[in-house]
């Protein structure tokens, strides 16, 4: 293992996020805020990532498989503990844990807190938050490959060992320039959503960090009260803004180059409407079932379709205290937990295209054993499916199980109820921030024990780096030369 | 060199802000000031080697 690139690399990104520690500025003078958390921060990283990215210059900066995925696994890290100092340098929090579970949180999009009231809190520290999801919604070592020009073959390893989904899609052969094209559509369709959000009449400022929030499909809201007591059109705006988070970032681009024909072959896209529709459905039924008939039509429905976008995108905003629902409506919301949205997309979880895989293999098995000598290949957009895929399909289906039951299991020996147990551990291996408790609604981790809060931080970390970057390194053949 | 002038620049101001934040010896203002010089100085270096990188490229 090569550690100089890897130090190199670190370097660079924590100068990086020195820059969006300083946007944080603004805000803070805007509205005459103390800076001097913010600005002890900044000089802190400033000072190590000079140190770190420059230390090694004549350093080479090609890294091989191994270097990639550690390089990912340990960036991601370093990018928490660095962001946890604006938390504890202005006293918004006191406690390590809390400050690095919330960074943990912000980086891997989960968006689960530990403030109770976000309205009291620093304007600057309210965009930091913000600023976190967006930056890890897109992915940081993608922002890597497409901002830091030094990259060689490297720049594939790290593509690899962070983009999300079975099938990584290209839209240009150099991978340096799928990137930085992944990341401009990224940015348009964040200043797009701020300029819908501000023709609303929501202020400049609500709407950056609703916007940064939405696309990053993080979750975290300047309000307590999430998006709950914001206006009809907001909502819509939003809803719309977490439906496009969860599609394909490379069939969204597709899209926007105006090449419909590829964006309706894609199986994945159409599975994922399907899936918002007839669960929303079935949740609008269930509920007119329970309760009768509707006072107000539009508002049930905008609220439901919300909320299942809100589910199965892991944006994790909340319009409606879901924890009322009839039970089979709860329990849907569950699963939608689970699914997630779109590969190559913001979202975390399993994704449409592993479930479509994993139920179109099990009917092919089904018909199998009706057809013994039937040759039958599984197809996904009319393409085969290689047998590796598959494999590697189900083995991550399989780890996410064992380390959100294990996760949930550890959690019980923390002092925690079956219920918190199993939706907390649900909820941040999936990145989606909200679950359930035994009496209503789970959003808030400050009565979390400090151990509880450092076991989710990494179950978040697995999640969003899709189990195997994290577990490969855990592996003795990965260190062997 | 460039490199070297640039970098060492953005250290010193990195490193003086610190410690005037720790003494409490500047105002706000002149703290904020000496970050952003500091990350400016990044910056150019970043669009200089950036420009160094692409044109060594096209040579290859």
């Amino acid at each position: 293992m090569n550690f100089k690139p890897v130090i190199r690399i670190i370097g660079f990104l924590i100068l990086f996020e020195a820059m969006l520690m300083l946007l944080c500025l603004i805000p803070g003078i805007y509205y005459g805020e103390e800076l001097r958390g913010f600005l002890l921060s900044i000089a802190i990283s400033l000072s190590v990532g000079i140190l770190a990215a420059f230390s090694y210059r004549k350093t080479a900066y090609s890294v091989g498989r191994k270097e990639g995925y550690f390089i990912v696994a340990v960036v991601w890290l370093a990018f928490s503990l660095i962001g946890t100092m604006p938390f504890l340098f202005t006293h918004s929090l006191d406690s390590f844990v809390d400050a690095f579970f919330e960074s943990m949180s912000g980086f891997t999009t989960t968006g689960a807190t530990v403030f109770a009231d976000v309205e009291i809190l620093p304007k600057q520290i309210i965009l930091w938050r913000s600023l976190m999801q967006w930056v890890g919604g897109m992915g940081i070592v993608v922002l890597t490959v497409a901002v830091i020009p030094m990259f060689g073959a490297g720049g594939m390893q790290l593509y690899s060992a962070e983009a999300n989904g079975p099938a990584k899609d290209k839209i240009h052969p150099r991978i340096k320039d799928t990137a930085s094209r992944l990341y401009i559509l990224y940015i348009a369709c964040t200043i797009l959503e701020i300029i819908l959000l501000v023709a609303g009449g929501n202020s400049f400022y609500e709407s950056v960090i609703l916007a940064l929030s939405t696309i990053s499909s993080g979750g975290f809201s300047s309000q307590n009260a999430s998006v709950a007591n914001m206006t009809p059109y907001t909502q819509y705006v939003v809803m719309t803004f977490m439906f496009i988070s969860g599609v394909n970032f490379v069939v969204l681009y597709m899209a926007v180059r105006g090449k419909f024909r590829i964006v309706a072959k894609d199986e994945e896209l159409r599975n994922y409407i399907l899936i918002i529709l007839v669960v929303s459905l079935a949740i609008i039924s269930i509920n007119l079932w329970k309760h009768g008939a509707f006072d107000d039509v539009e508002l049930h429905i905008r609220t439901i379709v919300f909320q299942v976008i809100a589910f199965i995108t892991t944006t994790g905003f909340t319009i409606t205290d879901y924890s009322l629902m009839p039970s089979a409506s709860m329990m849907l919301f569950f699963i939608l937990t689970f699914f997630g949205a779109c590969a190559g997309s913001t979202s975390g979880a399993i994704k449409v295209v592993r479930i479509t895989v994993l139920i179109k293999n099990s009917y092919l098995a089904l018909k199998q054993i009706l057809h013994p000598n039937a040759i039958l290949t599984l197809r996904l957009s009319k393409k085969p499916v290689s047998e590796k895929v598959i494999s590697n399909v189900y083995a991550f289906i399989v780890m996410y199980i064992v380390i959100f039951l294990l996760g949930a299991l550890a959690l019980t020996f923390f002092g925690h109820d079956f219920y918190t147990a199993f939706s907390a551990s649900a909820l941040s291996i999936s990145n989606v921030g909200i679950g359930f408790t035994q009496s209503g609604m789970l959003l808030d981790f400050s009565s979390f024990p400090a151990a509880s809060k450092i076991l989710l931080s990494i179950i978040m970390l697995i999640g969003r780096l899709e189990i195997f970057t994290i577990l490969i390194l855990f592996m003795p053949t990965f260190w062997k030369k | 060199m460039r490199t070297k002038i640039l970098l060492s620049v953005a250290l010193a101001l990195g490193i003086a802000s610190l410690v005037l934040l720790i003494l409490n010896a500047a105002d706000q203002t002149t703290v904020t000031t000496l970050l952003v010089i500091g990350l400016v100085c990044v910056s150019i270096e970043y669009f200089a080697s950036k420009k160094t990188n692409s044109d060594n490229e096209q040579a290859g």
